[in-house]
């Protein structure tokens, strides 16, 4: 396969291919706003696309390092479990459940609801471009396309066209080995990724000189497809699973007073807390996600008009039962705690594009799915009234608990939209989207989820867009056994208006606003703690930002980017009447970077630098407001060495070595959940790969 | 406070630094219209514009509506050649502006539509080439379509035929749907 270059020159290196080399060439243009392959300035949404040479020379390694320099994300790092809580403009709380993640095109979230979202385990190595929605997408994908939609798509066998191998390691005895191969010969395309990590993590000293919290043992992807082609159709059976076993990083304090240890600072007790340091030979926790997803696929060109998909998906997602931590409640004892959940879901999808003209568009799905969910983390037996020392110092107790039997409900989910889009040469080139998709579920009843959006091209200079929306997130499992006996949860809803202006001067340069009024509602209550809490109180959310753009492609050697955002979030507890910013939410941030190719694509540097400013708290964080930050990287990657098909990567996070924190989460008020998070200072990563 | 505009100040002086020793002349990045450019060039190998291609000295291929393919034809006609012939890039904004040609692309963006050019064009040996849903099912010969994230053509081999152009099999292998209404 042959990747499409962005000079004109290269048309003359085009124009040399044979035709068949030609239609095997990859086109940008996405597909998740409609369902039908757009370019994103025709699209009726906002979107951004990450493209595989933007992750290659930006040094993408994971998701949260590509979505690090788009607009209006606000992220918390908890270096172990979560890993990353990822908040799309300003709705804090719900940690990472007001987003959808989609691997191409389906749901890869956890099924019961915990706050695992990508991280190590989902290398960025096999995937040809990331399409991230921006506002409410529950017109087409149903529940908790809430905040945003991120649609990895993956590399498939023509795209990778032979074998791709890669090892890297870094600061904290990091290591990766990644491995991609696949082909697409005759009626028959098949690919396979795979990818291991490992890393000790950071050490927070602060919390403990021993810190040992932060580490990934063996974390792994595979993700494999195969698909059959005739003429008028593609089936695609397909495999992926993604295992993150990890400590449980900075999720709660560090118990300093049980380890003997000074304080951790910024108002934390340390009485509470998590063990952050080996005991007995053993990790002081473990936190083991799996999710795993297999499906087959049938896309059928019934004709130039009507295209068909049905697709039928089994995933499993949960908590390994060897997951485990030791808590001390009172500074004398550590409890030892085992956690595990394992839920799946069975799914079957129709849907259809009918294109009756060029004027005239139709899509229509219906999909039914069923979970099977644990009752939120599994039941164990306790016994606190035994305690065994270990090494003459450490005092456990509940050391042979076990796992009680596992308790689940079955939710059905029946969900079916139609979308049409009517476009018209009026005022240059029109186009009007109307889209609703109504969802039935067991649990929460009937969810209606409308659309619409106006898009206006006047000229090949400016785009205009106006958009409505509205979406729901579906309680969780989790959040269902977690309130009061007896609640009946609602679903959170969405209202989002947009206005859109995209301006192309020239082709290098594209400038970019979004206008955009949030207004979030029925936020689930689990309990009233004191203050205001979006993820734990009844309350609403007014979001409304700003966020500019402007993207350079000015050659093949040379392209940046610069966006800014400004976000006011503003919460209402309903229950104390309290009204105040939402946390962690900056008013004002922004990204820049350029990648420069030297002459023969000997080298290419990419410098990248992430502003983000103040930072409101938690009510209930003794601290306040947390500090801004700059922070800067680079990445430096050769071309193939002596035209062989090695090539290497340095990358330095964090340059210049910036101390820079991250606000607490939940209530944060020291005792359990941290004020602050720390973050790691200057880090390296250097890899090597070969394409065969 | 004081250290982070010292950092943002070296993050600056850094981006100058790599703009200034690797800043190169501006061209095109749109890879669609430079896949499309190289395949309407590709076409000429396949296309047989009979006797009235030899009364002229240039090939000439006409981009009605403003687009990016443009740029990119003017850079495959700096280097190549079609049918022995200089290739020559001329853009209109009107279909009753467009003079000899042996190849016809209508933009995407064009506000004239597919009919209005086949009825003013179609009976002219000038192959058209076009980009719009249905364009083949409207006179057009040939149709650039997007399915699979890859560039692909439809074909009207008759309307075609009508127009005295020969369109070689192997071509027609290619397409991935043959429409043929006149």
């Amino acid at each position: 396969m042959v990747q499409a270059q962005d000079t004109s020159k290269e048309a003359v290196a085009f124009a040399d291919l044979s035709l068949d080399k030609l239609m095997d060439v990859q086109v940008q243009h996405v597909v998740t706003s409609t369902g039908y392959l757009q370019t994103t300035d025709e699209a009726p949404s906002t979107i951004t696309v990450i493209t595989a040479q933007q992750i290659a020379d930006r040094g993408y390694e994971q998701l949260e390092d590509a979505l690090r320099d788009v607009p209006g994300i606000d992220m918390i790092h908890v270096n172990g479990y979560a890993p990353t809580l990822i908040y799309f403009r300003g709705m804090y709380g719900a940690e990472n459940l007001r987003a959808l993640l989609m691997i191409d095109g389906m749901v890869e979230n956890n099924i019961l609801g915990t706050n695992d979202l990508a991280g190590p385990a989902y290398s960025l190595h096999n995937v040809l471009r990331i399409e991230i929605i921006w506002g409410p997408a529950s017109a087409l994908y149903g529940a908790n396309a809430f905040g945003g939609v991120i649609n990895i798509i993956t590399k498939k066998g023509a795209d990778i066209n032979g074998v791709h191998a890669e090892a890297g390691a870094g600061t904290f005895n990091t290591t990766f080995e990644k491995l991609s191969f696949g082909l697409k010969k005759s009626n028959i395309e098949y690919s396979l990724a795979a990818n291991l990590y490992n890393t000790d993590g950071p050490v927070f000293a602060n919390r403990d000189p021993q810190y040992h919290a932060s580490f990934v043992d063996k974390a792994y992807g595979i993700n494999g497809a195969l698909s059959y082609y005739t003429k008028s159709t593609k089936t695609t059976i397909g495999y992926r699973v993604y295992r993150t076993p990890s400590g449980w990083g900075t999720y709660a304090n560090s118990p300093t007073v049980y380890l003997g240890l000074p304080p951790q600072g910024n108002n934390n007790s340390g009485q509470v807390g998590i063990l952050t340091r080996d005991l007995d030979g053993q990790k002081p926790g473990l936190n083991d996600s799996y999710l795993r997803t297999v499906f087959v696929q049938e896309e059928f060109k019934v004709n130039e008009k009507l295209n068909l998909m049905a697709r039928g998906i089994y995933r499993e997602t949960g908590t390994a039962d060897d997951s485990y931590a030791y808590i001390t409640l009172d500074g004398k004892k550590l409890i030892k705690d085992i956690v595990a959940s394992y839920s799946n879901r069975a799914q079957a999808e129709l849907s259809a594009n009918y294109s009756l003209s060029e004027h005239h568009k139709f899509s229509a799905g219906v999909e039914f799915y069923q979970d099977n969910v644990e009752q939120g983390a599994r039941g164990i037996t306790v016994d606190t009234s035994t305690y065994y020392v270990y090494n003459g110092k450490d005092t456990v107790t509940n050391v042979n608990t076990s796992f009680l039997p596992r308790q689940y409900d079955i939710r059905n989910n029946f969900g079916s939209y139609l979308q049409y889009v009517l476009n018209v040469k009026f005022l240059g080139k029109t186009s009007v989207t109307l889209g609703a998709r109504d969802d039935y579920n067991s649990y929460f009843g009937n969810a209606i989820s409308p659309r619409a959006v106006i898009v206006n091209q006047p000229n090949d200079q400016f785009t205009f867009k106006l958009q409505f929306g509205q979406a729901f997130r579906a309680p969780t499992n989790l959040e269902i056994h977690q309130s009061y006996a007896g609640d009946s949860l609602k679903t959170e809803k969405i209202t989002t208006y947009e206005v859109n202006a995209i301006y192309t001067p020239i082709k290098q340069v594209k400038v970019q606003l979004n206008l955009f009024h949030n207004y979030l509602t029925d936020i689930i209550v689990l309990s009233n703690l004191t203050g205001f809490n979006p993820n734990k109180n009844p309350g609403r959310i007014t979001v409304d930002g700003l966020e500019g753009s402007v993207d350079l492609s000015v050659s093949k050697t040379f392209s940046g980017f610069f966006n800014v955002t400004w976000q006011d979030a503003e919460g209402e507890n309903l229950i104390t009447n309290v009204n105040r910013s939402v946390s962690a939410i900056a008013k004002i941030k922004g990204n820049a970077g350029i990648t420069a190719h030297l002459p023969d694509d000997l080298l290419s540097i990419s410098i990248l630098g992430n502003y983000v400013g103040e930072r409101p708290s938690p009510m209930t964080d003794p601290n306040g407001p947390v500090a801004g930050y700059f922070l800067t990287n680079c990445t430096i990657n050769t071309g193939k060495i002596l035209h062989s098909g090695v090539s290497a990567g340095f990358e330095i996070r964090n340059v210049f070595n910036t101390t820079w924190y991250d606000p607490g989460f939940r209530t944060a008020d020291g005792l359990v959940f941290s004020t602050l998070l720390e973050q790691p200072g200057r880090t390296f990563i250097i890899k090597a790969s070969i394409d065969l | 406070m004081k250290r982070m505009k010292k950092h943002i100040i070296l993050f600056v002086a850094a981006i100058t630094l790599v703009v200034g020793s690797a800043f190169m002349p501006a061209q095109s990045n749109t890879e669609e219209y430079i896949l499309k450019a190289a395949f309407l060039y590709r076409f000429t190998d396949y296309i047989d514009w009979g006797s009235s291609s030899g009364q002229t000295e240039d090939f000439t291929i006409a981009v009605l509506g403003r687009s990016g393919i443009t740029d990119p034809l003017i850079e495959i006609a700096k280097e190549k050649k079609a049918q022995g012939k200089r290739i020559v890039i001329k853009e209109y904004d009107n279909i009753n502006d467009v003079g000899d040609c042996q190849i016809l692309f209508i933009s995407g963006n064009n506000k004239q539509d597919v009919e209005t050019a086949v009825s003013k064009m179609g009976d002219k040996p000038i192959l058209i080439v076009a980009e719009q849903t249905d364009a083949c099912a409207k006179g057009a010969h040939i149709n650039f379509v997007i399915s699979d994230n890859k560039l692909k053509f439809e074909m009207n081999p008759s309307a075609a035929a009508i127009s005295g152009l020969k369109i070689s099999s192997q071509l027609l292998q290619h397409a991935i749907v043959v429409v043929n209404t006149p």
